[in-house]
């Protein structure tokens, strides 16, 4: 594989069966994205876009096709990985932004960034602080989640995703709940992020934010369109 | 951040359900420890009370078993005899360290309220009475010199009702023979308090006994088989034997059987706070779907998960068990105080002995409870797979 | 500290028509209880020994010596000074080798018709 190439998936598919019938949530998608490219996921509602970028962040497994991330070839290859393989895979090289930020919260702005730390300690960790300071929340370290706005509670989302210093960086909806103001703000932090090596996939809904891309990908139906 | 850390401060979301739950267990841990220091301090207090006595088995001459058995726990008179050769008989057997002759001696006095009364005195022996009751301690004087001397001891009740300190006179009614009181002992809280002392050959002498006693005292050697002994005592001809093991044995097994049905009770307790853990636990793992979703995308292993929901459990567990034994210590006089007025007989004593052993193992009891309970619950959270969760968002599955 | 007395009340029908009360004593050789029983003027109505070690014993539990306190009051022991042993009502004889034992007798009586004032009859005039 070239290595230049970070995420490569190769014709993936994803069926599920509904009585005799089959359903094709993703029908066949390919692409490929490198180091520091950020790609955004957009498309209408049930198209198949969190699907694709959960299978992409292997949280579930296609019905077929190919995906290789960073050296490890995913699926598709001689054997079905195990779930703690998978585990091991998504803990190396994945981190996770979601829409709901899903911060603990009895735990302070620090000890949720350092959550990740908890189960696995990355050879490429990064500490709290340089985290923190990367995403502008140093000065809140020791509040709680609840004592947060919406858009510095993603921050910490972020922050939380990059402590083991992940290759690939998977939001899904990174703006959802958040205000115009907010939205620029992520979106420049995600841009930010691409800026310094990291490739970034996210499924959005804001044209806004998929305009700041390196690539769109636009799915309908399961299929990219154009 | 460690797992620890983690099961910790998710026990602080629901500060009043984790306060209940541990409530529960507090209480069950409370009736536990409570139990068992009950149990302990029981047979201890009854070991006491007649290892107090000084010797473990009585001979007395073959009659009626019942009095030999008041003159155990209530004193009273001998009415038949036993030749003082069975001192050396008794004293062959290996198992015996200690022996103590006594005379027992009853003297009607008709000046003893309307109808007269018998005023009773126990002969003994000088040398080797003393030994074998050393938790006697005098109030005045001192034990007789010789045991052909007109001198008598007298229990704390004795004197009291005689008015008789060291250095007054006592009148044996009937003989006419004056003794000198040497010593008033302190109250010891067994029959000893009731009892006149004298010294055995003067009891035989004044009262035509020579040669003859109605007990004879056997304190056995630590490690002795004591059974192995009294089988040996039955054979000899005309004594009967009267065994505190025995006593202490039945005693202990009516004490057992109460016992097992409370601490049936107990169990139930703990089964049910154990179940108020797991409801607990469970809810929590419920309520918390999405966000182990979460870790797991994050790389939590599911040992990872399991092992942060188990010590939630332990935690709770932990706390409730160490506040419910932290509350019975402060309770043991209570509960004794409570003990004593509901029981026919108690020992003297504390009833309720809380030590290491008894608190450890409770402790332990009710942790490995709560561990146990936190199995399913932390296994069901193990399971969770993070896309479903990440679905659900929050609903119960 | 607490000392318990017992006294016990004589009714004719429901109306308290005298008392009894014991008191202890050290006697020469054991102790001595005492028992009076008294009128509501406070006269001794009867007297009993309910224990006595003594070679008097006898004599002093007879009907004859304990006849001669009827009729007594606490007022006629207030001359009598048990310390030294005088001033008791001349109509009380000891019998022979009663030696220490009557006096010690005398000496309960009177503590048991102080006491029975405190209880009783002071209260009454109160």
């Amino acid at each position: 594989m070239n290595k230049d190439i970070v995420i490569s998936a190769t014709d993936l598919v994803k069926a599920y069966r509904r009585g005799s019938e089959e359903v094709r949530a993703v029908d066949g998608i390919s692409f490929e994205a490198g180091p520091g490219e950020l790609t955004a996921i957009i498309g209408p509602s049930g198209s198949g876009k969190t699907t694709l970028l959960n299978m992409i962040g292997c949280l579930d497994n296609p019905t077929s096709g190919t995906l290789r991330v960073g050296e490890a070839q995913i699926f598709g290859g001689r054997r079905e990985l195990s779930e703690t393989e998978l585990t091991r895979i998504r803990r190396e090289m994945f981190g996770y932004v979601f829409q709901k930020f899903y911060l603990i919260p009895t735990l302070t702005v620090e000890e949720n960034i350092l959550l990740p730390g908890a189960f696995y300690r990355s050879p490429s960790a990064k500490s709290p602080h340089e985290v923190m300071k990367l995403l502008g929340i140093e000065r809140r370290s020791r509040h709680l989640p609840g004592e947060l706005s919406g858009g510095e509670m993603q921050r910490v989302a972020i922050a939380r995703a990059l402590i083991n210093g992940p290759k690939v960086l998977l939001a899904d909806e990174p703006t959802g709940s958040l205000d115009s103001r907010r939205t620029e703000e992520i979106k420049g932090i995600l841009r930010g992020l691409a800026g310094q090596g990291i490739t970034v996939v996210m499924v959005t809904h804001n044209l806004e934010l998929a305009r700041s891309a390196d690539r769109v990908l636009d799915i309908r139906d399961g299929k990219l369109h154009g | 951040m460690n797992v620890y850390a983690i099961a910790y401060k998710n026990l602080l979301r629901k500060k009043i359900r984790t306060a209940l739950t541990a409530g529960g267990i507090m209480l069950s841990a409370w009736v536990l420890a409570t139990l068992l220091g009950f149990n302990r301090g029981y047979q201890q207090g009854l070991n006491r009370d007649i290892d107090n006595m000084g010797f473990q088995v009585l001979l007395t001459a073959k009659g009626c078993p019942y009095e030999a058995a008041t003159l155990m726990l209530k004193g009273g008179t001998g009415l038949r005899y036993m030749p003082e050769s069975v001192v050396k008989t008794v004293f062959k057997n290996p198992e015996v360290e200690k022996v103590t002759p006594m005379l027992m001696h009853g003297v009607f006095d008709p000046n003893k309220g309307e109808n007269g009364a018998v005023a009773a005195y126990l002969g003994v022996d000088s040398e080797s009475f003393p030994p074998m009751k050393p938790y006697l301690e005098f109030k005045q004087g001192g034990w007789f010199k010789s045991n052909t001397a007109l001198e008598a001891v007298l229990g704390y009740e004795a004197a009291e009702l005689e008015t008789r300190e060291a250095g007054d006179k006592l009148l044996i009614p009937g003989l006419d023979q004056e003794l000198t009181v040497v010593g008033v002992l302190k109250r010891s809280g067994t029959q000893d308090d009731g009892t006149i002392f004298l010294p055995i050959s003067t009891v035989q002498n004044l009262f035509n006994r020579k040669g003859m006693l109605t007990g004879l005292g056997i304190k056995v050697k630590k490690e002795a088989d004591i059974s192995a002994l009294e089988n040996r005592l039955y054979d000899l001809p005309d004594v009967q034997v009267v065994s505190m093991a025995q006593v202490k044995t039945t005693i202990m097994n009516l004490v057992n059987s109460a016992r097992v049905i409370v601490l049936g009770i107990a169990g139930i307790a703990l089964i049910i706070a154990m179940a108020g853990v797991i409801n607990t636990i469970l809810m929590s793992v419920m309520e918390r779907y999405s966000e182990i979703g979460i870790l797991k995308s994050m790389g939590a292993m599911p040992l990872d998960v399991f092992r942060m929901i188990w010590m939630e459990t332990a935690i709770l567990c932990g706390l409730g068990g160490a506040a419910g034994i932290g509350l019975a210590f402060v309770t043991a006089r209570v509960s004794e105080a409570a003990v004593r007025y509901f029981l026919p007989y108690a020992p003297n004593g504390a009833l309720v002995a809380l030590d290491g052993e008894i608190t450890g193992f409770a402790f332990l009891l009710i942790l490995a409870g709560g561990l146990l309970s936190g199995v399913y619950p932390a296994w069901r959270a193990a399971r969770v797979r993070p896309l479903d969760a990440i679905r659900v968002e929050g609903d119960q599955v | 500290m607490d000392v318990p007395y017992t006294l016990y009340d004589i009714y004719k029908d429901k109306e308290i028509v005298g008392y009894i009360h014991g008191v202890n004593q050290k006697g020469e050789y054991g102790g001595i209880q005492v028992f009076l029983a008294l009128d509501k003027a406070g006269t001794v109505k009867a007297f009993y020994i309910q224990k006595l070690t003594s070679r008097a014993a006898k004599d002093l539990r007879s009907k004859e010596f304990g006849a001669q306190f009827k009729g007594l009051a606490l007022k006629d022991f207030s001359p009598y000074d048990p310390a030294a042993a005088k001033g008791a009502p001349a109509k009380l004889k000891a019998p022979s080798k009663a030696g220490k034992d009557f006096q010690a007798v005398l000496r309960a009586v009177k503590k048991n018709l102080i006491l029975l004032d405190e209880f009783v009859f002071s209260k009454k005039e109160k």
